[in-house]
């Protein structure tokens, strides 16, 4: 007996339904391909993940932090002293 | 300088004990470590800078004298690199350190160990990889504080503590003479305007550069009784130099005769902290008010308001019908 799946929302998944084994719905094309159909400010439709995998998470990245100490706080660790000569 | 202090006045027994230390130092070059312990503006730094003026190196020639304010030293790291290496080693000086309250918890343990009180002049002090050598006859080691009950207690025990003593009216009334150039004073004229120093010698040539701009301002250079109360109506100073803010919690205990810190809180507007350490500590000096579990106004105090305080319009108009 076929082993049964669940939807979910728990209710047991069609038999047949879902992507058959080498069906793919996307397919590999060239870039130039796509450039030479499509004008720079035309809209396309992409998938989300792999928008998201390429820019969002460059978006995302904060800078980081330089190790060496500000300016600020050099002046704040500098000592204040003064030196009195008497004649 | 010829007579160590001349310049100052007052703090008798400041001077006697430094002159002390002065004549022991001209003997073995060594002073103990000193610590100046007085309320703000009673002259701790500047009695420091002419003990420092009085030291004289083994060549005789004057030690220069090295000031600084410990709430700028953040780690012993910056001290050891920025003050003992290039100012302090192998040099003979005098070392302030004035607020010394704030030391960082890191220099203060290795002050511990610095000025122990062992026998022996020199001291190598290690710490990281470095060697730090200390020699008290050449470095002469001061310490100021307003607020010494924040001192490390192990550190405060190494130390030898200088006490400072609030002015007399007379004697600050020197101090203010001493500031102002060009300008007689009648002898009580003087001593009222000494009065509201509040015993502080800062705020006593702070009230001497006042009096400069105001006869300035009035083309006189006599100031007399009567210029007095006129130069403290133009300024806002009220007699013994009490605040605005006292004047007016002394005003609410004349009214309502006692009340409890809360209720000085509400009626002020300022925090207990505030009324318990700036307000009541001045009123209860001058014994115009005293504290027994509640607020009260004493007869000096009462005596203090209905003198200066001026009667309000719905009181004359009373008096008046």
């Amino acid at each position: 007996m076929a082993k049964v799946t669940y939807n979910k929302d728990g209710t047991p998944r069609k038999q047949g339904s879902g992507r058959k084994k080498g069906s793919l719905s996307l397919m590999r094309v060239k870039l130039s391909e796509l450039t030479g159909k499509f004008n720079p400010n035309d809209p396309i439709i992409i998938g989300r993940k792999w928008y998201e995998n390429l820019f969002k998470k460059v978006v995302d990245i904060t800078p980081q932090k330089a190790d060496t100490p500000s300016a600020a706080d050099a002046v704040e660790e500098k000592i204040a002293y003064k030196i009195t000569t008497f004649k | 300088m010829e007579i160590p202090f001349a310049e100052l006045f007052g703090q008798i027994n400041v001077k006697k004990r430094l002159n002390f230390y002065l004549k022991a130092f001209d003997k073995t070059s060594l002073c103990p470590f000193l610590l100046l312990v007085g309320a703000k503006g009673l002259g701790k730094t500047e009695f420091a800078r002419q003990f420092g003026g009085n030291l004289k190196n083994m060549d005789g020639k004057n030690r220069p004298f090295l000031e600084m304010n410990c709430s700028t030293i953040k780690n012993l790291e910056g001290f050891f690199d920025q003050i003992f290496i290039p100012l302090i080693m192998d040099s003979e000086i005098t070392v302030l350190f004035d607020e010394a309250h704030e030391l960082p918890k890191d220099v203060t343990n290795a002050f511990l160990t610095i000025f122990n009180t062992e026998r022996g002049h020199t001291r190598d002090f290690r710490w990281r990889d470095g060697q730090y050598p200390f020699d008290f006859k050449q470095q002469t080691f001061l310490f100021a504080t307003t607020e010494p009950d924040k001192l490390f207690p192990p550190l405060k025990d190494r130390l030898t503590t200088v006490d400072f003593e609030d002015y007399l009216p007379s004697e600050l009334a020197q101090i203010l003479e001493s500031q102002v150039e060009g300008i007689a004073f009648e002898d009580k004229a003087l001593l009222e305007v000494a009065k509201t120093s509040r015993g502080n010698a800062r705020d006593c040539v702070k009230v001497a550069k006042e009096i400069q701009i105001w006869c300035a301002a009035n083309d006189t250079n006599i100031f007399r009784l009567k210029d007095f109360e006129q130069f403290t109506d133009d300024l806002g100073i009220n007699p013994l130099g009490v605040s605005h803010i006292e004047k007016k919690l002394l005003s609410i205990l004349r009214k309502d005769g006692q009340a409890s810190l809360q209720e000085l809180c509400a009626k002020t507007g300022l925090s207990r902290t505030a009324i318990q350490r700036d307000v009541e500590l001045y009123l209860m000096k001058k014994s115009l008010i005293k504290i027994d579990g509640k607020r009260h106004i004493t007869k000096e105090g009462s005596d203090y308001i209905d003198k200066f305080s001026p009667p309000k319009i719905k009181d004359v108009k009373k008096k008046i019908k």
